[in-house]
Protein backbone atom coordinates (compact mmCIF):
# COMPACT_ATOMS: atom_id res chain seq x y z
CA UNK A 1 0.00 0.00 0.00
CA UNK A 2 1.42 2.86 -0.97
CA UNK A 3 2.34 6.13 1.92
CA UNK A 4 -0.31 8.82 0.22
CA UNK A 5 -2.44 9.63 -2.91
CA UNK A 6 -3.11 13.15 -3.86
CA UNK A 7 -6.99 13.17 -5.25
CA UNK A 8 -7.68 16.83 -4.63
CA UNK A 9 -4.69 18.94 -4.56
CA UNK A 10 -3.97 20.88 -8.58
CA UNK A 11 -6.13 17.89 -9.70
CA UNK A 12 -8.49 18.46 -12.34
CA UNK A 13 -11.98 18.38 -11.42
CA UNK A 14 -14.54 16.40 -10.39
CA UNK A 15 -12.83 16.12 -7.01
CA UNK A 16 -13.90 13.75 -4.26
CA UNK A 17 -16.77 15.48 -2.13
CA UNK A 18 -15.19 15.80 1.52
CA UNK A 19 -19.02 15.66 2.83
CA UNK A 20 -20.51 11.87 0.43
CA UNK A 21 -16.94 11.22 -0.75
CA UNK A 22 -18.45 11.15 -4.21
CA UNK A 23 -16.20 12.29 -6.93
CA UNK A 24 -18.82 14.96 -8.18
CA UNK A 25 -17.40 17.87 -7.33
CA UNK A 26 -17.20 20.53 -10.09
CA UNK A 27 -16.93 24.50 -10.27
CA UNK A 28 -19.97 26.56 -10.47
CA UNK A 29 -21.21 30.09 -10.10
CA UNK A 30 -23.77 31.31 -7.35
CA UNK A 31 -24.94 33.87 -5.51
CA UNK A 32 -23.84 33.31 -1.75
CA UNK A 33 -25.01 35.08 1.54
CA UNK A 34 -22.21 34.88 3.57
CA UNK A 35 -21.50 35.30 7.22
CA UNK A 36 -18.35 36.95 8.31
CA UNK A 37 -16.94 37.87 12.24
CA UNK A 38 -14.66 40.44 11.61
CA UNK A 39 -13.31 42.95 13.86
CA UNK A 40 -15.23 41.53 16.82
CA UNK A 41 -18.53 41.86 15.00
CA UNK A 42 -20.78 39.44 12.49
CA UNK A 43 -21.33 40.74 8.92
CA UNK A 44 -23.76 39.33 6.57
CA UNK A 45 -23.67 40.07 3.06
CA UNK A 46 -24.01 38.59 -0.61
CA UNK A 47 -21.61 37.85 -2.83
CA UNK A 48 -23.66 37.91 -5.72
CA UNK A 49 -21.15 35.69 -8.21
CA UNK A 50 -19.27 33.32 -6.13
CA UNK A 51 -17.14 31.01 -8.15
CA UNK A 52 -17.57 27.70 -5.94
CA UNK A 53 -16.84 24.01 -5.73
CA UNK A 54 -20.30 22.28 -5.37
CA UNK A 55 -20.50 18.76 -4.62
CA UNK A 56 -23.33 17.43 -7.66
CA UNK A 57 -24.15 14.55 -5.49
CA UNK A 58 -25.17 16.24 -2.61
CA UNK A 59 -25.17 19.42 -2.82
CA UNK A 60 -22.43 20.85 -0.36
CA UNK A 61 -20.46 23.64 -0.96
CA UNK A 62 -16.74 23.24 -0.67
CA UNK A 63 -14.85 26.31 0.68
CA UNK A 64 -11.19 26.64 -0.59
CA UNK A 65 -9.05 29.24 -0.70
CA UNK A 66 -9.69 30.98 -3.51
CA UNK A 67 -13.62 31.04 -2.17
CA UNK A 68 -11.56 32.85 0.84
CA UNK A 69 -10.38 35.20 -0.86
CA UNK A 70 -13.60 36.16 -3.11
CA UNK A 71 -15.42 36.20 0.35
CA UNK A 72 -12.41 38.61 2.03
CA UNK A 73 -12.84 40.65 -1.32
CA UNK A 74 -16.65 41.22 -0.85
CA UNK A 75 -16.42 41.89 2.83
CA UNK A 76 -13.98 44.49 2.02
CA UNK A 77 -16.17 45.59 -0.24
CA UNK A 78 -19.49 45.67 2.09
CA UNK A 79 -17.21 47.80 4.80
CA UNK A 80 -15.12 49.70 1.89
CA UNK A 81 -12.19 48.86 3.25
CA UNK A 82 -8.92 49.75 1.50
CA UNK A 83 -7.29 46.72 -0.65
CA UNK A 84 -3.62 45.40 -0.15
CA UNK A 85 -3.46 46.95 -3.82
CA UNK A 86 -4.96 50.35 -2.64
CA UNK A 87 -2.69 50.51 0.54
CA UNK A 88 0.40 49.41 -1.87
CA UNK A 89 -0.04 51.89 -3.90
CA UNK A 90 -0.56 54.71 -1.34
CA UNK A 91 3.15 53.59 -0.02
CA UNK A 92 4.24 53.79 -3.47
CA UNK A 93 3.00 56.92 -4.27
CA UNK A 94 4.16 58.74 -0.83
CA UNK A 95 7.55 56.41 -0.80
CA UNK A 96 6.53 55.52 2.40
CA UNK A 97 8.22 51.88 3.44
CA UNK A 98 6.35 49.42 5.40
CA UNK A 99 8.84 49.90 8.54
CA UNK A 100 8.06 52.95 8.16
CA UNK A 101 4.28 53.16 8.01
CA UNK A 102 4.59 50.77 10.99
CA UNK A 103 7.13 53.00 13.21
CA UNK A 104 4.83 56.11 12.61
CA UNK A 105 1.53 53.98 13.54
CA UNK A 106 3.00 51.88 16.25
CA UNK A 107 1.52 48.67 14.07
CA UNK A 108 3.80 45.71 14.14
CA UNK A 109 5.51 45.35 10.46
CA UNK A 110 4.55 41.92 10.32
CA UNK A 111 0.86 43.05 10.88
CA UNK A 112 1.28 45.44 7.79
CA UNK A 113 3.04 42.50 5.88
CA UNK A 114 0.31 40.49 6.05
CA UNK A 115 -2.78 43.31 5.32
CA UNK A 116 -0.05 43.34 2.40
CA UNK A 117 -0.28 40.19 1.07
CA UNK A 118 -4.16 39.47 1.85
CA UNK A 119 -3.61 36.84 4.99
CA UNK A 120 -5.47 39.57 7.36
CA UNK A 121 -8.02 42.49 6.90
CA UNK A 122 -7.59 45.56 8.91
CA UNK A 123 -9.61 46.79 11.17
CA UNK A 124 -12.07 49.70 10.20
CA UNK A 125 -10.73 52.10 12.74
CA UNK A 126 -7.25 51.29 11.48
CA UNK A 127 -8.20 51.24 8.09
CA UNK A 128 -9.50 54.90 8.77
CA UNK A 129 -6.09 55.69 10.07
CA UNK A 130 -4.54 54.43 7.17
CA UNK A 131 -7.01 56.55 5.10
CA UNK A 132 -5.88 59.88 6.97
CA UNK A 133 -2.17 59.34 6.95
CA UNK A 134 -2.23 58.69 3.31
CA UNK A 135 -4.60 61.28 2.54
CA UNK A 136 -3.45 64.23 4.31
CA UNK A 137 0.67 65.91 4.73
CA UNK A 138 -1.01 67.48 8.37
CA UNK A 139 -1.70 64.01 9.72
CA UNK A 140 1.29 62.16 8.39
CA UNK A 141 3.27 65.84 10.62
CA UNK A 142 1.20 64.31 13.77
CA UNK A 143 2.34 61.08 13.38
CA UNK A 144 5.86 61.14 13.02
CA UNK A 145 8.99 58.85 13.69
CA UNK A 146 10.33 58.29 17.39
CA UNK A 147 8.85 60.02 20.01
CA UNK A 148 5.29 61.81 19.81
CA UNK A 149 3.95 64.85 21.00
CA UNK A 150 2.62 64.37 24.52
CA UNK A 151 0.42 66.95 24.54
CA UNK A 152 -1.23 66.00 20.82
CA UNK A 153 -4.99 65.66 21.54
CA UNK A 154 -4.91 66.92 24.76
CA UNK A 155 -5.51 70.92 24.12
CA UNK A 156 -7.14 72.95 21.19
CA UNK A 157 -5.26 74.33 18.83
CA UNK A 158 -5.08 78.07 18.78
CA UNK A 159 -6.44 78.86 15.46
CA UNK A 160 -9.07 76.58 15.59
CA UNK A 161 -11.04 78.71 13.32
CA UNK A 162 -13.14 77.35 10.16
CA UNK A 163 -10.32 79.53 7.89
CA UNK A 164 -7.58 77.72 9.29
CA UNK A 165 -9.57 74.09 8.94
CA UNK A 166 -9.78 75.27 5.15
CA UNK A 167 -6.16 76.18 5.11
CA UNK A 168 -5.16 72.79 6.43
CA UNK A 169 -7.84 71.24 4.29
CA UNK A 170 -7.38 72.81 0.86
CA UNK A 171 -3.38 73.43 0.40
CA UNK A 172 -0.73 72.36 2.50
CA UNK A 173 0.87 76.10 3.00
CA UNK A 174 2.06 77.69 6.44
CA UNK A 175 -1.18 77.48 8.80
CA UNK A 176 -0.34 75.40 11.57
CA UNK A 177 2.52 73.16 13.08
CA UNK A 178 0.88 69.88 12.14
CA UNK A 179 -0.20 71.96 8.48
CA UNK A 180 2.66 73.78 7.36
CA UNK A 181 4.80 71.23 5.90
CA UNK A 182 4.03 70.37 2.21
CA UNK A 183 4.71 66.46 1.69
CA UNK A 184 7.27 65.04 -0.55
CA UNK A 185 4.64 63.70 -2.74
CA UNK A 186 1.55 64.27 -4.55
CA UNK A 187 -0.88 63.49 -1.38
CA UNK A 188 -3.71 65.76 -2.76
CA UNK A 189 -4.12 63.25 -5.51
CA UNK A 190 -6.57 61.04 -3.69
CA UNK A 191 -9.53 59.01 -5.15
CA UNK A 192 -11.97 61.63 -4.30
CA UNK A 193 -14.18 59.08 -2.31
CA UNK A 194 -11.16 58.52 -0.19
CA UNK A 195 -11.06 61.79 0.37
CA UNK A 196 -14.43 63.06 0.93
CA UNK A 197 -14.12 60.20 3.59
CA UNK A 198 -11.32 60.80 5.46
CA UNK A 199 -12.27 64.45 5.52
CA UNK A 200 -15.06 64.17 7.24
CA UNK A 201 -13.32 62.17 10.03
CA UNK A 202 -10.61 64.98 9.95
CA UNK A 203 -12.61 68.04 10.33
CA UNK A 204 -14.56 65.82 13.14
CA UNK A 205 -11.65 65.48 14.80
CA UNK A 206 -9.19 68.54 14.16
CA UNK A 207 -10.53 70.64 16.90
CA UNK A 208 -8.63 68.03 19.44
CA UNK A 209 -5.45 68.52 17.66
CA UNK A 210 -2.68 70.43 19.57
CA UNK A 211 0.46 72.90 18.94
CA UNK A 212 1.60 73.17 22.48
CA UNK B 1 -4.13 9.68 20.12
CA UNK B 2 -0.82 8.59 18.85
CA UNK B 3 1.92 11.28 18.32
CA UNK B 4 3.18 11.34 14.32
CA UNK B 5 6.76 10.17 15.47
CA UNK B 6 7.58 8.79 11.79
CA UNK B 7 10.63 10.85 11.02
CA UNK B 8 9.76 10.95 6.66
CA UNK B 9 6.27 11.88 7.39
CA UNK B 10 6.80 14.80 9.89
CA UNK B 11 9.62 16.20 8.05
CA UNK B 12 6.68 16.36 5.30
CA UNK B 13 4.14 17.27 7.46
CA UNK B 14 6.38 20.10 8.79
CA UNK B 15 7.84 21.16 5.38
CA UNK B 16 4.30 21.69 4.32
CA UNK B 17 3.27 23.41 7.43
CA UNK B 18 6.82 25.66 6.77
CA UNK B 19 5.40 26.95 3.89
CA UNK B 20 2.05 28.20 5.07
CA UNK B 21 2.39 31.97 3.33
CA UNK B 22 2.55 30.19 -0.01
CA UNK B 23 -0.26 29.59 -1.98
CA UNK B 24 -1.08 26.15 -2.25
CA UNK B 25 0.76 24.12 0.07
CA UNK B 26 -1.84 23.94 2.99
CA UNK B 27 -5.28 23.63 0.62
CA UNK B 28 -8.65 23.76 3.18
CA UNK B 29 -11.22 21.89 1.68
CA UNK B 30 -13.79 22.82 4.17
CA UNK B 31 -17.62 22.28 3.65
CA UNK B 32 -19.91 25.02 4.98
CA UNK B 33 -20.57 24.37 8.81
CA UNK B 34 -16.60 24.24 9.06
CA UNK B 35 -16.16 27.15 7.21
CA UNK B 36 -19.05 29.18 9.25
CA UNK B 37 -17.18 27.89 12.03
CA UNK B 38 -13.43 29.92 11.22
CA UNK B 39 -15.47 32.86 9.69
CA UNK B 40 -17.88 33.07 12.04
CA UNK B 41 -17.15 31.40 15.26
CA UNK B 42 -13.04 31.39 15.37
CA UNK B 43 -13.37 35.23 13.48
CA UNK B 44 -10.83 34.53 11.14
CA UNK B 45 -9.59 33.92 7.67
CA UNK B 46 -8.09 30.49 6.31
CA UNK B 47 -4.67 32.07 5.69
CA UNK B 48 -4.75 33.09 9.43
CA UNK B 49 -6.19 29.41 10.17
CA UNK B 50 -2.53 28.21 8.35
CA UNK B 51 -0.53 30.55 10.35
CA UNK B 52 -2.21 28.92 13.31
CA UNK B 53 -1.66 25.42 12.42
CA UNK B 54 2.08 26.30 11.75
CA UNK B 55 2.44 28.15 15.42
CA UNK B 56 1.17 25.57 16.75
CA UNK B 57 3.40 22.55 15.76
CA UNK B 58 6.23 25.15 15.37
CA UNK B 59 5.95 25.67 19.26
CA UNK B 60 6.06 22.10 20.04
CA UNK B 61 2.60 21.30 19.39
CA UNK B 62 1.39 17.53 18.92
CA UNK B 63 0.48 16.22 15.25
CA UNK B 64 -1.87 13.29 16.04
CA UNK B 65 -1.41 10.67 13.39
CA UNK B 66 -4.51 8.19 13.30
CA UNK B 67 -5.30 5.31 10.52
CA UNK B 68 -7.61 5.83 8.03
CA UNK B 69 -10.22 3.46 8.82
CA UNK B 70 -13.49 5.39 7.00
CA UNK B 71 -14.02 2.81 4.36
CA UNK B 72 -14.69 6.14 1.86
CA UNK B 73 -11.53 7.72 2.81
CA UNK B 74 -9.10 4.33 3.48
CA UNK B 75 -8.48 3.51 0.20
CA UNK B 76 -6.82 7.20 -0.57
CA UNK B 77 -5.14 8.00 2.48
CA UNK B 78 -3.51 5.26 5.26
CA UNK B 79 -3.67 8.33 7.87
CA UNK B 80 -5.18 11.58 8.55
CA UNK B 81 -3.60 13.83 10.67
CA UNK B 82 -5.04 16.04 13.53
CA UNK B 83 -4.31 18.85 15.72
CA UNK B 84 -5.82 20.27 18.83
CA UNK B 85 -5.42 23.73 20.12
CA UNK B 86 -7.23 26.79 21.39
CA UNK B 87 -7.16 29.52 18.72
CA UNK B 88 -9.15 32.92 20.09
CA UNK B 89 -9.73 30.91 23.25
CA UNK B 90 -12.13 28.71 21.73
CA UNK B 91 -10.50 24.60 21.79
CA UNK B 92 -9.95 23.85 18.25
CA UNK B 93 -10.03 20.27 16.12
CA UNK B 94 -8.22 20.52 12.84
CA UNK B 95 -8.63 17.79 10.73
CA UNK B 96 -5.59 17.35 7.97
CA UNK B 97 -4.83 14.65 5.49
CA UNK B 98 -0.60 14.33 4.01
CA UNK B 99 -0.33 14.28 0.48
CA UNK B 100 2.90 13.37 -0.37
CA UNK B 101 5.19 10.72 -2.15
CA UNK B 102 7.60 9.17 -0.19
CA UNK B 103 10.43 9.54 0.15
CA UNK B 104 10.19 13.30 1.51
CA UNK B 105 11.47 15.58 -1.07
CA UNK B 106 11.38 19.36 0.20
CA UNK B 107 8.61 21.60 -0.99
CA UNK B 108 6.62 18.61 -2.76
CA UNK B 109 4.61 17.66 0.22
CA UNK B 110 1.37 18.96 0.48
CA UNK B 111 -1.33 19.95 3.76
CA UNK B 112 -4.85 18.87 3.01
CA UNK B 113 -7.51 20.69 5.68
CA UNK B 114 -10.60 18.92 5.51
CA UNK B 115 -12.72 19.76 8.91
CA UNK B 116 -12.26 22.14 11.64
CA UNK B 117 -14.81 22.62 14.51
CA UNK B 118 -14.93 22.53 17.88
CA UNK B 119 -14.85 19.79 20.25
Amino acid sequence: MTQERTPTVNSPFPWPCPSCASTNVIVSQLEYNADVRHDGRLYSFTVPHLTIPVCQSCGELIFTDDVDLQINDALRRHLTLLTPTQIRTALDRLDITQKELADRLDIAEATISRWLNNIQIQSRSLDKLLRLFFAFPCVRQALPKGEMDPTLGTIDIPDDTPEAIERCLDSPVKSSRYCGTPSKGPAWNVAADQYSEADKVVRRCHSTWSVN
Amino acid sequence: MARLVDQDRFAAYTNALNNWDFKGYIHPTLNKQANDFVRVKLGITFDQLKWHMYNYVQNGGEIDEQPERRPEWSHLYNFHYDLRFYINNIHTYIETRLIYTPPFVPDEPRILVVNVHDR
